[in-house]
C-alpha cells in the first residue's frame, strides 16, 4: 500500500440470497466476485460496465451500506488504517460523513416536503457533527455558493428547481460535511446533454478545490472517459480491465474492452457500430471459466475451464485474460 | 412545399399541437414541416421537452384528450393503395385511422416490457396485430408470427410464441416489439428512442437489426432520440428540434459535420466523444425554459451565446437554406463571424 492510496480493496464479494418460491433452496447470486484494487487519494476511478455487472453494488459496498460484503475495505486516513467493513452503529455513523454518495435522479432523491436549506444540512445533523444553527447554516451557503445556488435558492422547495439545478443541490447535500470520498452513481444519467456537462465541470471543479476522491460509476463511456484518471472495466461481477483512461481508450486490451468501445455508436458518419454475438448471462448463472467466453470471438478450450487471474499486463494495466497479448491484432468480427 | 416524387411517403405541413393544462395552453410543437422517402430514415434528435415525442405521435393521431392540433396542419400520408390521405383531418374514431394504425404506420417504444401486457404471450399479442388488419385464420397468423420473430432474430421462435414477456431479456423484448411493428409489413415505422433502455452491446446488435429489416421491408424510418451518437449513425437526414421547433434540418453529414444553428454547434460543443477525451466540455448556458414560458422570438435566444437583443428576442427566424438540402432557422448566419 503506498502513501496515495486512499482505499485499499481486498478479495470484495457480495453474494446477496436470492429464494425463489416457497419451498425452493436458496441461491447465492454473486453481485460482485471477489475483486481487488486500489483508490488513489484525489483520483476519479471511472467504473463502467453494462447492467447487471455489480458497479452500483461495489459504490454501495465501499461505503459500507450492505450487509452481505466480504473482504475488506480498507480506508487509510493519515497514519491509521480503518476497515470500514468492520465498523459498526456509532463508529460507522461517524465515519460515514468521510464518504459520500450522489444519486442518479435528482428528481426522486430530494424529499419534496424539505426546504432546499433542510436538505442540505440534514447530512450534517444526521452524522451528529452540529454545532448549533448558525454553524450549520454557515456551512450550508458555503457549499451551496461552490455548487452555484444562492441564499434565495436555500428557501425554496425542489420542485421549484430544473433537473440541472437538482442535482445541484444534491452535489450540495453530499459535499456539505466535507467528505474526502465520494461515490457518483450515475450522476448524469438523468440530465439532458447541454446540461451534464455544466454538471460534469461542475464536479471536476469541487474535486481540485476540496481535494475530493471519486468513485464515478457509469454506464456511459464517453462521459466516463471525460472525467476519470483511471478505468476498470466489469463485467458480471468482475473487473476485467484497469488502467489509466489514456491508455485504456488508446489501447483496449480485453475483448470485453474492445467490444464495448466497437459497440458505441459515434458521432463519426464514417465509423459503424458493431455488434458482439450474445447477451450478458444471468448472474445466478455465471459461465464457468472466463466469464466472457460464451460471448467472447477468441474464446478456445481454456478460457471455458480456467478461470483468467488479475495479472498485471504492464506498469498500472491490469486484465483478466488468457490471450490479451495474442488477440490484440485481431479483428473482433 | 415537398417534392411529389415517387418515393414519397409521407409530408408534415405546418404541424402545430398544443396541450390545453390547468395552468394555461402548452406549445408543445409550433409549426414544423418534414418529410420523409421510402427505405430512408429521418433522425428527429432533441433534448427533454423539445416536442419531439409528441410531434411524431401525431402521424398516428395518438395524441391525449387535451391535444390540440393546429388548423393549417396537413399530414400528408401515401397509402399502400396509392392514395394520398391527411391523417389530421380524419376524426378519432374514424375506420380509416384504425386502418393506418399499426396498419401503414407502426411504432416501436422506448420501454419494451411497459408495451407488451404480462398477461397474454408474446405470440398471442403480435398475432392480434395481424387479425386487426387482415382476415387470416389463427394457424395462418402464428406460422407468419413464428417466421417474424425468427427473422428478428429470436431464437426458438416457435417456444418463444408462447412465453410470456418476463420470460424474456430487455433486448429479446425489444426485438419481439420490433417484430409486432413490422409483422403487418408498415410503410412507415416510428421509432422511439428504441435503444434507450439498452446495454451498448445490446443495442448495437438491435440498430443492426433495423438496418437490416429496413433493406428487405423497404420501409420509411422516423428514428428519435435525445442521443446524437444513435442519430448520426441510423440516420440518412436529420431534424434538430427545441422547444416545439426545427431548427435545422439536413442531411446527416452536413449537420454532424457542418452544423450551422448555434443550438446544433452548442449541443456537439456539449457532448463527451470517444475520439477526443480529453477536449473540455462546453455547456450551454442556462436551463431549457419551461413550456409555459416559451421565448418571445427565436426559441434559442435565452441560451444563444451570439443571440441579438433586439433580431432574435422580437423576430422568429425564417429557414434559411444554407447548403444544398441544409437548412437552418437562425438570424444571424450572414453574420458568420460573429458566430465563430
Amino acid at each position: 500500500m503506498n502513501d496515495k492510496t486512499l482505499i485499499q480493496i481486498q478479495n470484495l464479494s457480495v453474494h446477496f440470497p436470492i429464494k425463489r418460491g416457497v419451498f425452493s433452496k436458496t441461491v447465492r447470486l454473486k453481485a460482485v466476485d471477489n475483486i481487488s484494487f486500489n483508490i488513489m487519494r484525489g483520483e476519479t476511478l471511472g467504473l463502467v460496465g453494462e447492467s447487471g455487472s455489480g458497479k452500483t453494488t461495489i459504490g454501495r459496498a465501499l461505503l459500507n451500506a450492505l450487509n452481505e460484503t466480504q473482504g475488506g475495505i480498507i480506508y487509510k486516513t493519515g497514519n491509521e488504517e480503518i476497515d470500514i467493513s468492520t465498523l459498526k452503529g456509532k463508529a460507522l455513523r461517524k465515519f460515514r460523513r468521510r464518504m459520500q454518495l450522489i444519486f442518479q435522479d435528482p428528481y426522486t432523491s430530494l424529499s419534496p416536503r424539505m426546504t432546499v436549506r433542510d436538505i442540505i444540512a440534514e447530512p450534517i445533523e444526521a452524522s451528529g457533527t452540529s454545532q448549533g444553527v448558525e454553524d450549520t447554516n454557515q456551512k450550508v451557503r458555503d457549499i451551496a455558493a461552490r455548487c452555484r445556488l444562492n441564499v434565495e435558492h436555500l428557501r425554496r422547495f425542489p420542485h421549484a428547481f430544473s433537473g440541472g439545478q437538482r442535482q445541484r443541490i444534491s452535489i450540495a447535500r453530499s459535499l456539505v460535511t466535507n467528505p474526502e470520498f465520494v461515490v457518483c452513481d450515475e450522476s448524469v444519467a438523468a440530465l439532458d446533454v447541454s446540461i451534464q456537462a455544466d454538471v460534469l465541470n461542475l464536479l471536476k471543479n469541487l474535486q481540485n478545490e476540496l481535494q475530493l476522491t471519486y468513485l464515478f460509476i457509469s454506464h456511459d463511456l464517453s462521459v466516463v472517459a471525460h472525467v476519470s484518471d483511471r478505468v476498470a472495466v466489469l463485467y458480471l461481477g468482475k473487473i476485467v480491465e484497469l488502467c489509466s483512461t489514456r491508455e485504456l481508450f488508446e489501447k483496449p486490451m480485453h475483448p470485453y474492452t474492445r467490444a464495448l468501445f466497437a459497440a458505441i455508436p459515434q458521432i463519426d458518419v464514417e465509423k459503424e457500430p458493431q455488434a458482439i454475438k450474445g447477451e450478458i448471462p444471468s448472474p445466478l448463472n455465471i459461465p464457468s471459466g472466463c466469464r466472457f467466453h460464451t460471448r467472447c470471438p477468441f474464446a478456445e478450450e481454456k478460457c471455458r475451464s480456467e478461470e483468467p487471474e488479475w495479472r498485471i499486463l504492464n506498469e498500472g494495466h491490469y486484465i483478466a485474460c488468457h490471450f490479451a497479448e495474442k488477440t490484440e491484432n485481431l479483428a473482433l468480427e | 412545399m415537398t417534392m411529389m416524387n415517387n418515393n414519397f411517403l409521407f409530408s408534415a405541413e405546418n404541424l402545430s399541437v398544443d396541450f390545453t393544462t390547468e395552468e394555461g395552453i402548452i406549445r408543445a410543437v409550433d409549426d414544423i414541416s418534414f418529410s420523409l422517402e421510402s427505405g430512408k430514415t429521418l433522425g428527429i434528435v432533441g433534448e427533454s421537452g423539445s416536442g419531439k415525442s409528441v410531434a411524431m405521435r401525431s402521424l398516428m393521431s395518438l395524441h391525449p384528450q387535451n391535444a390540440i392540433v393546429g388548423k393549417q396542419t396537413k399530414l400528408l400520408l401515401k397509402r399502400k393503395s396509392g392514395d394520398t390521405t391527411d391523417i389530421a383531418q380524419l376524426k378519432t374514431k374514424d375506420r380509416d385511422l384504425y386502418n393506418i394504425r399499426g396498419g401503414e404506420i407502426s411504432m416501436v417504444f422506448q420501454e419494451p416490457t411497459a408495451s407488451f401486457s404480462p398477461i397474454y404471450t408474446i405470440g398471442k399479442q403480435i398475432s392480434q396485430a395481424i387479425s386487426l388488419h387482415e382476415d387470416v385464420d389463427k394457424i395462418e397468423a402464428r406460422k407468419r408470427v413464428v417466421a417474424m420473430l425468427d427473422r428478428v432474430g429470436i431464437t426458438e421462435p416457435e417456444t418463444r410464441f408462447d412465453q410470456y414477456v418476463f420470460d424474456l431479456s430487455g433486448g429479446m423484448r425489444q426485438r419481439a416489439m420490433i417484430a409486432t411493428a413490422l409483422v403487418t409489413r408498415p410503410s412507415i415505422l416510428i421509432a422511439d428512442e428504441p435503444t434507450t433502455s439498452l446495454d451498448v452491446t445490446i443495442q448495437a446488435q438491435v440498430l443492426k437489426l433495423m438496418k437490416d429489416l429496413q433493406k428487405e421491408f423497404g420501409m420509411g424510418i422516423i428514428f428519435i432520440s435525445h442521443d446524437l451518437g444513435v442519430i448520426s449513425q441510423v440516420s440518412d437526414e436529420i431534424c434538430v428540434m427545441y422547444l416545439g421547433r426545427i431548427v435545422e434540418q439536413g442531411t446527416t453529414k452536413d449537420v454532424i459535420s457542418n452544423p450551422q444553428h448555434p443550438y446544433t454547434k452548442a449541443l456537439l460543443a456539449a457532448l463527451p466523444r470517444l475520439d477526443n477525451v480529453n477536449a473540455t466540455l462546453e455547456p450551454i448556458k442556462g436551463d431549457i425554459p419551461s413550456p409555459l414560458e416559451r421565448p418571445s422570438g427565436c426559441v434559442f435566444h435565452t441560451r444563444c451565446k451570439f443571440a441579438d437583443q433586439n433580431l432574435c428576442v422580437s423576430t422568429i427566424p425564417d429557414f434559411e437554406k444554407v447548403g444544398e438540402k441544409h437548412t437552418s432557422a437562425c438570424h444571424l448566419h450572414s453574420n458568420s463571424e460573429k458566430m465563430s
